[in-house]
């Protein structure tokens, strides 16, 4: 469990993520009673003050007996609706972003959404899954009154107060383009709102395009680092997760920068964090001081970020490549 | 320490006979052999270290990049240490003796030359000792390429073509990658387009959680041999085997029919074909990746007959399905 970390004295770029996991509240009856159940387990978050919370895919619908129709349950896109417009009513209390995930209706057509809810508890878009599976699609196979529709394949990135953020949801992550479109797009943080928990593709999809990702899932809840690594997931004794992710870090390359790394510690000690991922030759570079950019420490010391130099590296690459 | 797999090792029918797809892969690390003051002194080593699995009658050994020369004080420069890509040269010559000896395919990396050019390289030598392909490293390490001007005689290597080759083997399709290539998919894709079923990873460097990643992503069995660390990777991303403290080596028996499945629904079809077919098919279910494997155990049966009969789709063809369908109804 984090040490609470009160909203003034967080670092500028500290962002607190929360989730829940579905685990223990299905099979379940009612809609109504799956809305209370997941509004009270969010309610172990809100000591955290937590910036934005995830939500689990179509929480108010997964594994619950109750059948309604598409057209019962889509919620706007843009007006908060009944289950959106109680989501909205924590965010604005509790002054954090939250991804609601529910199904919508767009112009006579039904998407399985997440919706971002902003700290005043009004909508700022909203993400269409793309790679909905076969049954979702089909109409009258999963779904009563129709099926949904895959969204464009470019997802959407959003501008919050604390950075870019995207998402995905459930089956988007068995395919790569759309996760590599949100790193393209600038995306800091994906929030994966699912089903299924997607073990170890979640991990992959973090360090391959070095964003953070937080998963809310009908098995867990999880927050994964830009390396890849674990930093916290939940359990039998606490179904949610909640944690600080600072997004004045960079993912480095360790060759041949690991030889100013020890001058670079001897000069800003404490100031800031490294980690070295010996298998990989990776390196992460966090500044722990509110008045440091990584950036202006890895330009000081002249050291590209591992993307910076994957594309020097190409360009020499091609150059040198026979044709 | 090494593994064998389950349902490679089970005996059929009381006798311990292979299965027709069945490949005992090994690899060597590097591991406690550099710094080392010479490269006669390392290629002896490495051969000392060969030698302690040649009695698993490994199909394949994988070693690691640039073996004879990496970390080895002598000073000796491209030039003088480069081989012939099809005729053996004074190393390749030696590792293709071993090769012939123990009656296995040897991933021998090297420095090659050609019309020309410099390459850091893989030879694929085959059982009867003859080199039958090359990979040339597509993504140098920019101090590869460009050497130190300063220094007489210095050289550097080319980057290899995008489109390097998938070589057939007797016991099937294999791909090789060096090093700092896994800093891209590009090379990878390209394997996987062209049907490699083990990918042989040459490296000074591990690759820790890249390799389990490209596996995954690509199907295929990942054997590395680096300066860290050998390993055997599943083609559903975990780990089957990997070098250790005491045991510089790592080996497993693989099955190459063997699919990758997703866990669901494929997780609802399992009773029905373990009721059917009993032990000989192998199932595991890796919950950490998200994938079951499922193998056949019974030389006579085809694990995509299986899949067939129980409508069972592997990851891939899944992937392809469900692109028709969200393409029909996306606007």
């Amino acid at each position: 469990m984090n040490t609470i970390v009160k909203k003034a004295n967080r670092l500028p770029r500290e962002v607190w993520v929360a989730s829940i996991s579905l685990k223990g509240l299905w099979p379940e009856k009612t809609i109504e009673k799956r809305i209370k159940d997941v509004l009270e387990r969010m309610e172990s978050l809100y000591a955290f003050e937590p910036d934005i919370i995830c939500l689990p895919e179509t929480f108010q619908i997964s594994w619950v007996d109750e059948i309604k129709t598409l057209e019962e349950i889509a919620e706007d896109e843009t007006i908060p609706g009944p289950v959106t417009s109680r989501i909205a009513e924590v965010a604005r209390k509790q002054n954090c972003y939250i991804v609601c995930p529910v199904v919508t209706k767009k112009e006579g057509r039904f998407y399985n959404s997440s919706i971002l809810i902003n700290r005043q508890g009004k909508i700022d878009g909203v993400y269409h899954k793309i790679h909905p599976v076969d049954t979702e699609i089909i109409p009258e196979t999963y779904y009563k009154g129709g099926g949904m529709t895959p969204g464009v394949m470019r997802p959407p990135v959003f501008k919050t107060d604390f950075g870019t953020i995207g998402m995905q949801i459930c089956m988007d992550a068995s395919w790569f383009a759309n996760w590599s479109s949100l790193k393209d797009d600038g995306a800091e943080i994906v929030f994966f709102p699912s089903q299924g928990p997607f073990g170890d593709t979640l991990v992959h999809h973090a360090w391959f395009n070095h964003y953070y990702i937080v998963s809310g899932t009908g098995e867990d809840a999880r927050i994964i680092d830009i390396s890849g690594d674990i930093i916290a997931s939940d359990g039998e004794f606490a179904r949610w997760v909640c944690a600080p992710v600072n997004l004045e870090k960079v993912f480095i390359h360790i060759w041949p920068q690991i030889q100013r790394f020890d001058d670079i510690q001897k000069k800003y000690g404490r100031k800031i964090r490294f980690k070295i991922y010996h298998p990989e030759n990776w390196a992460t570079l966090e500044s722990l001081d509110p008045d440091l950019k990584v950036r202006d420490i890895l330009k000081e010391y002249d050291l590209p970020a591992y993307d910076e130099q994957l594309k020097e590296a190409t360009e020499i690459q091609s150059k040198y490549r026979l044709k | 320490m090494g593994v064998s797999v389950p349902s490679c090792n089970t005996a059929i029918n009381g006798e311990n006979k292979k299965l027709p797809r069945e490949v005992c892969v090994a690899s060597i690390d590097l591991k406690g052999l550099w710094p080392d003051t010479t490269r006669e002194s390392r290629i002896k080593k490495i051969l000392d270290r060969m030698k302690s699995v040649a009695g698993l009658h490994p199909d394949i050994i994988c070693m690691p990049e640039l073996f004879d020369t990496m970390w080895v004080s002598e000073k000796l420069t491209i030039p003088e240490v480069a081989e012939d890509e099809k005729i053996h040269g004074p190393v390749t010559g030696r590792i293709a003796e071993f090769a012939k000896k123990n009656n296995c395919y040897v991933v021998c990396p090297v420095y090659t030359k050609k019309g020309g050019h410099y390459y850091n390289s893989s030879l694929l030598i085959d059982r009867k000792g003859i080199i039958a392909g090359a990979y040339n490293k597509i993504h140098p390490v920019k101090s590869e390429i460009l050497t130190d001007s300063s220094v007489k005689d210095e050289v550097g290597v080319i980057p290899g073509a995008l489109d390097q080759p998938v070589i057939e083997t007797d016991f099937g399709k294999v791909g090789m990658i060096i090093c700092y290539d896994a800093n891209w998919s590009d090379g990878w894709d390209n394997l996987r387009k062209q049907g490699a079923e083990i990918v042989l990873f040459s490296s000074a460097f591990p690759g820790g959680r890249m390799l389990n990643y490209y596996a995954w992503r690509n199907n295929c069995y990942i054997i590395s041999s680096t300066g860290g660390d050998a390993r055997v990777v599943d083609m559903s991303g975990n780990d089957l085997d990997s070098s250790s403290t005491f045991v510089r080596y790592a080996w497993a028996n693989i099955n190459l029919e063997k699919v990758n499945a997703d866990t669901w629904p494929t997780n609802e079809r399992l009773p029905d074909m373990f009721n059917k077919y009993g032990n000989k098919i192998g199932v595991k279910v890796w919950d950490k990746t998200g994938v079951i494997t499922i193998e056949s155990r019974d030389p006579h049966l085809k694990v995509r007959d299986v899949l067939k009969e129980f409508d069972i789709k592997t990851i891939e063809e899944n992937i392809k399905i469900s692109e028709i369908i969200q393409h029909r109804y996306r606007l």
